[in-house]
């Protein structure tokens, strides 16, 4: 039997009204979203710039209010939650952002910016002092380093201040946004290191939202891929990366190159026709049907499920017509 | 043995700061062939960027020496009005983010029609406007005679990019220099414009500068690659080797630490450190402080280019 699920989300819509051209209308940036993530697991949520991935993770700590749907953590319901029991359920779950130039005041020390959210959740004076000192071993910075400014840093060590912050008041669940998107390749791999080391150190857990498919590879347990407010599929990553079913997946993956020109001159890319549809006015039934090979007429009418059409149970699928053969890219338009 | 298009020799590109001079490039060679895609990769404040627009004047507080020659013909130096008749004509350049790169009041015509008109001064209006259409087509927009009247407001990142090639193309130039290209956009925008950018390529016989940090573009869509580090080229060669058997240090370090789409790996923090800063270089080879064979020598002489198998290193160890 599962554990029960550290974090669940059932149906999470997030509308934003917006006026278009003196009209009020409404963009649907999250249109019914479900998962789980269980204790020390890992679920990579992936998707393109403006498949609603962002706002999925900020809805989950209510950092935007969600429409309607349901956010459990531990089974306990977030949504209906005052602002101080909300406050206390923040201390199981963090988030850290993509760029920690812009999320750290750049008038506070590091100290203080470790020290802040122990204060914030009534830690004694004596407790944040040690903890700060714990926090910045943690993430690998030097006891000089305490009474420096966040420009004094480079963008990787400032990674890790946003980190060791995130993870001040020992949160069970951190929500990860993006957080190695804007270093450079060799930064990158000592933060996605860092990040390894610490789930395995501190037994935590990871939402952690992407849209490098080869970094999300090295540090998802599951891999759920969303396109425009939806989650068209959702598996193990390495049955997602080796038999993606839905033709999003399959054309978002062959598109990602491979540093190897053996393997990369060889490889089919399939190139996605025209360009991504308004969230204003998302296509009827399934909403990649206008950019899909294999749409039929049945996509238009009728929106295909998220459910498992063969092996693995933990492997689902919204698509009508799935590739369930063992070459991932029959039928792949060249 | 053809003539190389652009030939670059001992480039030097340094800035004037209230700190002192930054030396952002530091004697860089270079060709590039008629018809190649030479990818010229690195890390932020590598120079890769910098090299290029210095080239073509586009950098016109940066003080520049050396040699960087189209056809032969000397541009380091040369009068701003001759240079013209070159950038945007014979060489032409796109950058990472076509928003800051396309003028928001005029519409998309408009502009493509002053590129063209400024270098083809026999062109009419209307002509260039119905010259402008037929590249938006060329570059797969959809209702090109409808979308010449459009703003870049009005269009997606991917399209924005697709104005820009086809901007950058209507002069016929023989080189094409991409910087960051795609850094901006999605994965699958990428495929396309990738896509793109190869068929005009062999269409129009151009040869393609792709200025880079992503090895996997390299890997699917160059033919040469120069990787550089702190202003140098530290290794330089056919993509196949070079990925295969790199031999500086530095390359050997990218390749280890790039996450692979295709395997799931240990991840390597293979380079320690941060990338060499300009303001401040180490004595001798600019890697030393972040390299793992560092011998005796390293930090006295800076290595210059040299045979390793199937590449050049700059590098005292290895080459």
């Amino acid at each position: 039997m599962t554990d029960t699920p550290i974090l669940s989300v059932r149906d999470l819509v997030k509308e934003f009204k917006v006026h278009d051209r003196g009209r009020s209308t409404v963009v649907h940036a999250v249109s019914g979203v479900s998962f789980d993530v269980q204790p020390g697991e890992t679920l990579a949520l992936v998707g393109e710039s403006g498949c609603g991935k962002s706002t999925t993770g900020r809805c989950i700590l209510r950092l935007v209010e969600p429409t309607s749907g349901s956010v459990r953590f531990r089974g306990d319901d977030l949504l209906g939650l005052g602002r101080d029991a909300l406050r206390r359920m923040r201390r199981h779950m963090q988030i850290v952002f993509q760029d920690p130039q812009a999320s750290l005041h750049p008038r506070m020390t590091v100290r203080r910016l470790l020290a802040e959210p122990l204060q914030v959740h009534g830690e004694p004076a004596d407790v944040v002092s040690a903890r700060v000192d714990e926090l910045l071993a943690l993430v690998q910075l030097r006891p000089e380093h305490l009474d420096r400014y966040p420009h004094q840093f480079s963008g990787g060590q400032r990674q890790r201040i946003g980190i060791a912050r995130a993870l001040a008041i020992s949160p069970a669940l951190l929500v990860l946004d993006e957080p190695v998107s804007a270093l450079d390749v060799s930064i990158q791999a000592e933060i996605m290191r860092l990040l390894i080391d610490l789930r395995e150190r501190l037994g935590l857990s990871y939402l952690f939202i992407a849209h490098d498919l080869a970094v999300v590879r090295q540090l998802a347990d599951r891999v759920a891929v969303m396109y425009l407010g939806k989650i068209v599929e959702v598996g193990p990553a390495d049955q997602v990366y080796q038999s993606p079913q839905h033709p999003y997946t399959q054309a978002l993956l062959s598109a990602v190159p491979i540093p190897d020109p053996a393997v990369q001159q060889q490889r089919r890319r399939i190139v996605l026709q025209g360009e991504l549809p308004s969230a204003i006015d998302p296509p009827s039934g399934c909403r990649f049907r206008t950019r899909c090979w294999r749409a039929e007429q049945r996509c238009a009418d009728e929106e295909p499920l998220l459910i498992t059409r063969k092996g693995d149970p933990a492997h689902t699928v919204a698509c009508h017509f799935p590739s369930l053969g063992s070459a991932p890219l029959e039928g792949v338009p060249t | 043995m053809t003539e190389p298009l652009l030939s670059v020799r001992d480039l030097h590109v340094t800035f004037a700061t209230p700190f002192g001079p930054v030396p952002a490039v530091r004697g860089l060679d270079l060709d590039v062939f008629p018809g190649e895609a030479l990818a010229i990769v690195g890390e932020s404040g590598s120079g890769k960027s910098v090299t290029m627009m210095a080239m073509l004047g586009l950098l016109p507080n940066a003080t520049v020496s050396g040699s960087a020659k189209f056809r032969g013909t000397e541009m380091v130096g040369m009068q701003s009005s001759a240079l013209r008749r070159i950038r945007g004509r014979k060489v032409s350049m796109i950058f990472q983010d076509p928003m800051t790169s396309l003028n928001p009041v005029l519409t998309i015509g408009r502009q493509m029609s002053l590129v063209m008109r400024a270098h083809q001064p026999g062109l009419s209006k209307k002509a260039a406007l119905a010259r402008a259409a037929e590249l938006l087509d060329q570059v797969a927009i959809s209702q090109p005679a409808k979308q010449v009247h459009s703003y870049p407001h009005e269009l997606s990142g991917g399209m924005r990019q697709r104005v820009m090639i086809a901007m950058a193309i209507s002069n016929e130039p023989e080189v094409l220099i991409a910087d960051e290209p795609t850094t901006a956009l999605d994965v699958t925008v990428q495929a396309q414009i990738m896509d793109l950018l190869g068929d005009l390529r062999r269409e129009h016989h151009l040869a393609l500068v792709l200025i880079t940090h992503d090895l996997g573009v390299v890997a699917g869509d160059a033919d040469r690659v120069a990787v550089m580090y702190a202003g140098r080229v530290a290794e330089t060669g056919d993509v196949s080797p070079l990925f295969a058997d790199p031999g500086h240090p530095y390359t050997r370090g990218l390749l280890e630490c790039l996450p692979r789409l295709d395997a799931r790996h240990e991840v390597q923090a293979a380079i320690p450190g941060v990338p060499a800063s300009p303001q401040s270089l180490p004595p001798g080879c600019p890697f030393t402080p972040r390299c793992r064979f560092v011998v005796d020598g390293c930090s006295e002489a800076e290595p210059v280019l040299a045979p390793h198998g199937d590449t050049m290193i700059a590098c005292s160890v290895f080459a």
